[in-house]
């Protein structure tokens, strides 16, 4: 295996470093809008209305049992063709890695939703009634006391799920994207392409997400031994 | 291509000429396409991931020697990208062990030892619900050791670890579709290759594709939740179990 | 209730995985893994009586799937150089193919998972330098296939625009040699992982212009229902920015593998078999005739 040849040498060392950052941008933007998705989900599901409890429910399912990488061919393949039938305009250019994102995020919003629920659920309805009790409003009550519980509880799982949502910046290798933009996986290919050797830039992205991963684990780790007491995180 | 001819295609993907079979490996990996394959890939790596997974469970009890190469063997399949095992799988197969091996038997390779880790997980899962003072209350209660294995041990493990297991085929059966960047001709790879071949409009095709996909995986899930409910003894530890 | 843990698990009790894999990589780098078979693969095909063919399955009119079956110019020279093999070897050969696609068909070569590769693969100098190829035994050229909404454009209208190309092909290359040449903007390229999925992008009007070797985005649009050329849905450019000629890749400095190679398609040259097959696919009746014109193999005479 030669990494001086492959990975160690310009403009390939350029090339990954790039595509590690894109890996990381991804990574969060797509954790951040899955966390805002997720929360307004699961704060649909405790509202009055049947329909809007519904829609949290079918949200859920739909992005729980829909694998990312279809749904992803799905909205990069299929929607700019069938958007003039629908809409009458064509659909914007260049829209790839923002369809990706969207994909990305409201798969791991389906799963955010479910976990942030079974948070909620699982703040014992004692605390509902002593802030009551203690005659506070609704809204301090969720801000201060309920939700900040029912983060503690559900810390460890969404933190998994943060971290396989890391993981699924891969899927940008199955939509077209310029080289300029893919993330460490796809710029691995496109050395590959060049120096005809796939080891070692796979090793190299290996590397990218396992640090990734651990850096993740280790920070929810200590998000959670703050909270409580030790809780271990599954990858 | 009709809409039926679609529909059968996803399902049995596309017959393979004689000459792409390899006859040093199971014919049955490298002849089946579509949800067929997709199907046996998730079933076998399963059905392998699961022992191994044992292995590694009781290997991170026991002694220093045994436990570190099984604990970093569990943390670095688990950090990775699924998509980027099976790219390994298939790269480097040939160059570090010399051998030829079929696409569709490396991406099952990749899939069992993705299982295996979290397996592993779910086993150690089970081992906890079974540990604490269960085992010898059944004991002073005066079961025998046969009693306390069949109804205590064995009964508590089993609720404990089943539906997790079935949740994992079930995130294993959606994660097949990754395949689809080696070419191994599964149900995303399929489908891919009907829009590339036929003039048939992508859309249809790809919003059959997420039907199948989410159709399977929603049965599938109901199915294991009914299982959940009607086993309500079951480790309560494992309601965010954080599996995907 | 107090947990008898007997193993308590503590997150921190091993360093870091990372550390370890430092030292295994470090191991691995020493290793030269991927170095070129030393025995010649005729010796290997010849013992084995087994010849492991790279073919590409996604590109008409080299190897594509027409109904149930796969068919394809790569697929029927690969079967007629066998067939000639065989002869030079004085022994039946078994054909298995392995597919590969543009990302593996160089790497997989040069490793020695498949004795040759037919996939469309153009000679270049830079893939020349890892591999080795045979005398070309098709040719083609590299233009940009574009729809005609806004009426006949040539290459240097592409300037600044949108270009799809296809991953792994040496499309990249080429064309910002030749805009650089031409002192243009460069375009901006997309890359595909397969061309009917940026034949669709162009129609939807995603990209203003896909490209890779010429018969193939012509035969993939037609074969999805486009007509191509100047009075149809889409066209392409009249000026082409490389040329082409597709040889077979062979392992880097197997010369006894190389030459039977040559001779075998020497030999399809002097019996006229070739041109049969050529024509089948490439003649005038063929969705994108490119007659073989200036283009000719040169047969050694046996001296």
């Amino acid at each position: 295996m030669d990494f001086g040849r492959t990975v160690l040498s310009e403009p390939y060392l350029g090339w990954l470093l790039a595509g590690t950052g894109m890996t990381i941008a991804i990574s969060l933007v797509t954790s951040l809008l899955a966390l805002a998705i997720g929360s307004f989900v699961s704060g649909l599901r405790t509202s009055g209305s049947r329909l809007l409890r519904g829609l949290a429910i079918l949200h859920v399912q739909t992005f729980r049992n829909l694998p990312p990488v279809p749904l992803v061919l799905f909205l990069v393949l299929g929607l700019p063709g069938a958007w003039p039938q629908v809409f009458g305009h064509d659909f914007p250019k260049g829209m790839e890695l923002q369809l990706l994102l969207a994909g990305l995020s409201l798969n791991t919003s389906g799963y955010v939703a479910e976990i942030l629920r079974s948070g909620l659920r699982g703040v014992p309805p004692s605390q509902w009634d002593s802030c009551r009790a203690l005659g506070l409003s609704p809204v301090t009550t969720r801000l201060r006391v309920i939700y900040p519980q029912a983060l503690r509880v559900c810390l460890p799982a969404l933190g998994t799920r943060l971290i396989h949502n890391t993981k699924n910046s891969t899927i940008a290798l199955v939509i077209p994207l310029s080289s300029g933009s893919m993330e460490v996986l796809g710029q691995a290919g496109r050395i590959a392409g060049e120096s005809f050797a796939w080891a070692e830039p796979l090793v190299f992205a290996a590397l990218v997400h396992l640090s990734l991963a651990f850096a993740l684990s280790a920070l929810v780790n200590a998000a959670a031994r703050r909270a409580q007491g030790k809780v271990a995180v599954a990858r | 291509m009709s809409a039926f001819e679609v529909v059968r295609r996803l399902l049995v993907g596309y017959p393979v000429p004689d000459e792409f079979v390899d006859p040093a490996y199971p014919e049955l990996l490298q002849r089946l396409g579509g949800l067929e394959l997709t199907l046996v890939v998730a079933a076998t790596s399963l059905l392998l991931g699961l022992p191994l997974g044992a292995l590694l469970a009781v290997g991170r009890q026991g002694p220093a020697l045994v436990r570190w190469p099984a604990v970093l063997f569990v943390e670095v399949v688990r950090g990775l990208p699924v998509m980027l095992l099976v790219l390994l799988f298939v790269h480097l197969s040939y160059p570090l062990l010399g051998v030829r091996v079929p696409v569709a038997l490396l991406g099952t390779a990749a899939f069992t030892l993705h299982a295996a880790s979290y397996a592993s997980e779910i086993f150690r899962s089970g081992f906890r619900a079974v540990g604490g003072g269960v085992v010898d209350a059944a004991r002073v209660l005066g079961l025998s050791r046969r009693q306390t294995l069949v109804h205590v041990e064995l009964s508590i493990a089993v609720r404990t670890m089943l539906p997790a297991f079935l949740g994992l085929l079930i995130t294993v059966f959606k994660d097949t579709s990754v395949l689809i960047v080696v070419g191994a001709a599964e149900l995303t790879c399929t489908a891919r290759q009907i829009t590339v071949s036929q003039p048939v409009n992508m859309l249809p095709v790809l919003f059959l594709l997420l039907l199948m996909y989410g159709g399977s995986a929603a049965l599938a899930s109901l199915l294991v939740a009914r299982l959940e409910r009607r086993w309500p003894g079951a480790d309560p530890r494992n309601d965010t179990k954080g599996l995907p | 209730m107090k947990m008898r843990t007997k193993t308590k698990t503590k997150q921190r009790e091993l360093p870091s995985p990372l550390l370890f894999l430092i030292p295994i990589l470090g191991a691995a780098c020493g290793t030269r893994a991927a170095a070129p078979p030393r025995t010649s693969a005729l010796e290997a095909v010849r013992d084995s009586g087994e010849v492991v063919i790279g073919i590409g399955q996604d590109a008409a009119p080299f190897g594509y799937r027409e109904g149930d079956d796969l068919v394809g110019f790569d697929f029927d020279i690969a079967r007629a150089v066998v067939a000639r093999l065989e002869a030079h070897l004085g022994r039946e050969l078994k054909i298995r193919f392995k597919a590969v696609t543009d990302e593996t068909r160089i790497g997989w070569v040069q490793s020695g998972e498949v004795h040759m590769s037919l996939c469309h693969t153009n000679c270049t100098r830079k893939r020349d330098a890892r591999i080795d190829f045979t005398v070309p035994y098709g040719w083609d050229g590299k233009g940009v296939l574009y729809a005609l909404g806004r009426g006949e454009r040539d290459l240097a209208a592409f300037a600044g625009a949108t270009i799809g190309i296809k991953r792994s092909s040496s499309s990249q290359g080429e064309i910002e040699a030749w805009f650089e040449g031409q002192g243009l903007e460069q375009p901006t390229l997309k890359v595909y992982d397969n061309h009917a999925a940026g034949i669709r992008a162009l129609v939807d009007g995603q990209i203003d212009g896909f490209t890779d070797d010429n018969s193939i985005i012509i035969n993939t649009a037609m074969r999805a229902g486009h007509g191509v050329g100047p009075s149809a849905a889409l066209n392409v450019t009249k000026t082409s920015y490389s040329r082409a000629q597709f040889g077979i890749g062979l392992p880097e400095n197997d010369s006894d593998w190389r030459d039977v190679l040559n001779y075998s398609l020497h030999d399809l040259w002097n019996d006229r078999e070739f041109q049969a097959i050529y024509e089948r696919w490439f003649g005038a009746d063929s969705m994108c005739p490119i007659p073989l014109g200036q283009n000719r193999m040169e047969p050694f005479v046996i001296g």
